[in-house]
């Protein structure tokens, strides 16, 4: 059995405690990455667990694990004995049946969660400053990537180039954590690069090369992917980026105050129409991105939202352009942060 | 002449470049932006600066902007270089135009591909600032982090030089056969980072500095200009502006040169 870890939130928690009770939830559990860092954040000196559990009465309880047994542990300590908790992710039936027996019932709660990490607390200024920094750090990477690509160029270097320019502007180079599981890891500002030749590492032209940016600065993470072409791109290759770009441009538009969020993903999938494509739409305040929107949210856009937008279109065989931006809602509607060209770059 | 302009102020040299007449040494805005940048290019100018380079990419052309609408200086005073990202490839036209409009400016004095994009040559691009050159859009061409190759392909492809290479470039990485390869093809070399990459306390330096009662900062771009190298620097703080424009009256002996020419790390070919 996992130790579990209970400490009182901080001021920070106060508005998801009254929500959880307004939905008449005695506790929530955590277990994304986003969420538990979200929580636990607020809570200085305890670590990244497979769980969080925050009460009504504003207590944060974590505990290490597999996540079956995590849960219970959080459960117990936390002192939720029976009620309805809520759960911010689908979680596998072996949950299901070890909470029951403990006379606890999970219910959803993924809208809660994202609209929590979405909005962030009222009365921080400075935290839309810190998001547009951050993606402006993604924006620096961006460029070290996109102006020393070449066919040939071992992708290794890319991370090199990246971490550098990242850390002249002030970024935190190799504190990237994606799981959450240790609080901190080393690893590279430069996430993913596809597009070269796996047996050789080196760029091919021909292949898009798409790469993904998260930089950390002062526990905001930017993120931004951008897609490139090394030459000019043939005919399917250039219809892929045309129809990512359209649908990533209307995604944008469709996210306008009032309107639910999943207007954006539906406004996607018009647009993508026959093509092979995905969107997901996250939410970034809380230091990292949370689980996706469900296609089924009823979460609605507000002003001083921060999301995260990623969009692929697949090119059959090849890969696939993917593109991905930071925005701030606002009264007008979606506001680019990194502003890394939403469109098949190409290089020629 | 204003009086009241510190010591280099009025004798910048200059260059030709393309046709026209290009300050030897520049102000730089990288990383300046905003009002702090603004403000950073009215100083240059009040000090005696008349090079202003910025780039699509340093998301400062507004401020610059503001900046060049506010100085009582004229237009036909001023040197304006702006420089279009790789990554524009196919839009070359509409990023000059939203680099004009955030310029306020009619034309731009030197426009530069920012980088090789994707390693090439990029012949589009070049064919398309030919065409912006011709349309009196821009006075003169040129390109940023080119090697003599792929500044040869522009020209068999094209016909056309650039007129100026804006690379990294100082006494760290000083290589005289790329510099006389520039030479030769009247491609005007231009300095970007002059600082950087050059061991600033390296003993020769400091005692061709003490010699000459300056910094050896100043004394990298004296020798810049000595070699007729365009050069661009940057601070935002006036007295570093003025210290570096003073630079143009250091003269440096030929030891001093052949000294500062052996710190050079590149390996002759």
């Amino acid at each position: 059995m996992p130790t579990a870890a209970t400490h009182q939130a901080g001021t920070g928690l106060d508005r998801l405690s009254e929500q959880l009770d307004k939905a008449g939830f005695a506790a929530l559990v955590l277990t994304s990455p986003g969420g538990r860092r979200y929580a636990l954040g607020r809570t200085p000196g305890l670590a990244d667990g497979t769980a969080v559990l925050l009460t009504t009465e504003g207590t944060v309880t974590s505990a290490a694990g597999d996540l079956p047994t995590a849960i219970t542990a959080v459960l117990r300590a936390g002192g939720v004995a029976g009620g309805v908790v809520g759960a911010e992710a689908d979680l596998p039936w072996e949950v299901f049946g070890q909470v029951s027996q403990a006379g606890v019932r999970l219910r959803p709660a993924a809208d809660l969660v994202f609209t929590e990490l979405a909005s962030g607390e009222p009365g921080e200024p400075g935290e839309l400053a810190a998001v547009a920094a951050a993606a402006d750090l993604a924006a620096v990477g961006y460029t070290a990537v996109m102006d020393h690509l070449h066919v040939g160029m071992d992708v290794r270097e890319l991370s090199g180039n990246v971490d550098r320019s990242i850390r002249r502007a002030g970024g935190l180079l190799g504190w990237y954590d994606p799981y959450g599981m240790t609080g901190r890891a080393a690893g590279s500002d430069l996430v993913t690069v596809r597009g070269h030749d796996p047996g050789t590492a080196r760029l091919t032209a021909g292949t898009p090369v798409r790469f993904v940016l998260h930089p950390l600065l002062e526990g905001v993470a930017g993120y931004a992917a951008a897609t490139a072409v090394l030459g000019e791109p043939d005919g399917p290759l250039r219809a892929a980026g045309a129809a990512c770009a359209a649908a990533t441009a209307s995604l944008l538009a469709a996210l306008r105050p009032g309107a639910p969020l999943r207007d954006g993903r539906e406004a996607f999938d018009r647009e993508a129409g026959e093509h092979a494509a995905a969107c997901r739409i996250v939410a970034l305040r809380g230091g990292g991105a949370s689980l996706p929107l469900p296609r089924d949210s009823e979460v609605t856009a507000e002003p001083g939202m921060v999301l995260g937008v990623r969009t692929e279109v697949t090119v059959p065989g090849r890969g696939a352009v993917e593109l991905a931006e930071t925005v701030v809602l606002t009264d007008s509607g979606a506001e680019p942060q990194a502003r890394t060209p939403l469109r098949l770059v190409e290089l020629h | 002449m204003d009086t009241s302009l510190p010591s280099g102020a009025g004798r910048v040299p200059t260059a030709d470049a393309g046709g026209r007449t290009m300050p030897l040494l520049g102000f730089g805005t990288h990383p300046l932006r905003g009002d702090q940048a603004t403000e950073a290019v009215l100083t240059a100018f009040s000090v005696g600066y008349r090079l202003v380079d910025t780039a699509t990419r340093y998301r400062n052309e507004a401020a610059v902007g503001t900046a060049l609408a506010t100085t009582s200086l004229p237009r036909s005073e001023l040197f304006v270089t702006t420089k279009m990202p790789p990554d524009q490839v196919g839009r070359e036209r509409l990023t000059l135009e939203e680099s004009l409009a955030a310029l306020g400016c009619d034309y731009l004095d030197l426009w530069l591909i920012h980088w090789p994009p994707g390693g090439y040559p990029g012949v589009t691009s070049w064919r398309e600032f030919i065409r912006a050159r011709d349309e009196g859009l821009v006075r003169a061409i040129g390109v940023s982090n080119y090697p003599v190759e792929l500044i040869d392909a522009l020209h068999e492809a094209t016909g056309e030089y650039p007129a100026v290479n804006q690379v990294r470039w100082g006494p760290g990485n000083h290589d005289p056969e790329f510099a006389e390869a520039m030479r030769r093809r009247d491609v005007l070399l231009s300095a970007h980072s002059p600082l950087r990459g050059t061991d600033l306390d390296h003993p020769v330096l400091a005692d061709v500095a003490r010699r000459h009662g300056r910094s050896a900062r100043d004394v990298v771009l004296a020798w810049n200009l000595h070699h007729k190298v365009a050069v661009t620097v940057k601070s935002a703080h006036r007295d570093r502006m003025e210290r570096n424009l003073s630079a143009v009256d250091i003269t440096l002996t030929p030891e001093d040169i052949g000294a500062i020419n052996g710190l050079s790390g590149v390996a002759p070919a």
